[in-house]
């Protein structure tokens, strides 16, 4: 049991593949009013990793790249990690492709593989996705996949070598929450030794605080915290949401009763046994 | 000579199989590269799906119907 103390308990550190990940919130770059309201959430957020996607792109785009220079700037001064995606790709080619890209782009084997199976849900596909994920693996990626909760899929995905998994909590951008709670709590109970991260569809802080609650080592989100009224206030609630439910769990939460049961005791109140009965 | 930038067809010079210029010509005249040939940003080029790192743009030839993708890094979730 901890040591009781006023100041604020220490949170276990995440690793990953031997490296410390410096949060448990993991936060992503699109979607921001500003670039400015953007730093000022990462700031906020404290994340430990920051995603970011490659694309085609213009010389002047090229020449004159605020929000990149913003997150770079970001990045050497925090010690977040950047986590390039592989977001479009419908194909373990294509994933293959923008992956390597991303790499020589960042100099970072650090890669979020998306590919996406269904348009209208944005739900990955998981034969593609496998595919992907060994070719990356053998070609020196540290690869963390965006998959569904299927218990089997994450197991494949861990044997490939990838060292987490990252079942959605819902479709993307849907801030709907845990959709399949008691698929995750199987998951999570089933692979208790893996590193496992809720990413998508978590839209409030409440619902982040449940995934860490459950056991899950991270999440990931972006709409929740940049289409909020206020993106800076939302990071922070995010932030303080995530590290309550990762002390809940690590406090080690009671566990639930059909039945009620009296949590003061019944002993010495002034009518107890004065009806002469045992 | 017609080549493919970022998904859209160029016209380069008359109709020849032989390169009449390098990728980092290419870049240069495309404004992607300052005149000393150093890049204006962070960017990753491919040739037809395959990857050409810098060093090699001064040695890599573009040729009739190649598909040259220049990419950035973007925001994303």
């Amino acid at each position: 049991m901890a040591e009781p103390t006023n100041s604020e308990p220490a949170l276990d550190n995440l690793v990953i593949d031997g490296e410390v990940i410096p949060g448990r919130l993991w936060l992503g770059t699109s979607l921001y009013p500003s670039p400015s309201i953007m730093g000022q959430s990462l700031q906020a957020a404290g994340p430990g990793f920051v995603t970011v996607s490659v694309r085609r792109q213009t010389a002047c785009q090229i020449e004159d790249n605020g929000h990149w220079q913003l997150i770079d700037d970001w990045l050497q001064q925090s010690g977040s990690i950047l986590l390039p995606n592989t977001a479009g790709c419908h194909s373990a080619s294509e994933a293959i492709l923008l992956a390597n890209m991303a790499r020589e782009l960042f100099g970072s084997r650090w890669i979020k593989l998306e590919v996406i199976g269904e348009d209208y849900s944005l739900q990955p596909d998981p034969f593609e996705l496998l595919v992907a994920a060994r070719e990356l693996v053998a070609q020196g990626f540290r690869v963390l996949p965006y998959c569904t909760e299927d218990l089997v899929l994450c197991q494949k995905l861990l044997d490939a070598g990838c060292p987490a998994v990252m079942p959605w909590g819902a479709p993307i951008g849907t801030g709907r929450g845990l959709q399949n709670l008691q698929g995750l709590k199987t998951l999570r109970e089933r692979l208790p030794e893996a590193v496992m991260v809720i990413d998508a569809g978590l839209g409030k802080p409440s619902q982040a605080m449940q995934a860490m609650e459950l056991g899950f080592d991270a999440v990931l989100l972006n709409t929740a915290v940049a289409r909020a009224l206020d993106p800076v206030q939302m990071a922070s609630a995010f932030a303080a949401a995530v590290n309550g439910g990762r002390q809940a769990w690590q406090a080690g939460l009671m566990i639930e009763r059909q039945q009620a049961q009296a949590s003061t005791p019944t002993l010495g109140l002034p009518f107890w046994h004065q009806d002469g009965k045992a | 000579m017609k080549i493919r930038i970022n998904g859209e067809w160029l016209v380069l010079a008359a109709d020849s199989s032989e390169p009449v210029m390098t990728l980092e010509q290419l870049l240069l005249a495309r404004g992607y590269l300052e005149p000393d040939s150093s890049s204006k940003g962070r960017m990753v080029v491919a040739r037809n799906q395959v990857i050409v790192s810098q060093p090699n743009w001064s040695t890599t030839g573009v040729e009739e119907g190649d598909s040259i993708d220049v990419m950035g890094a973007i925001t994303g979730g």
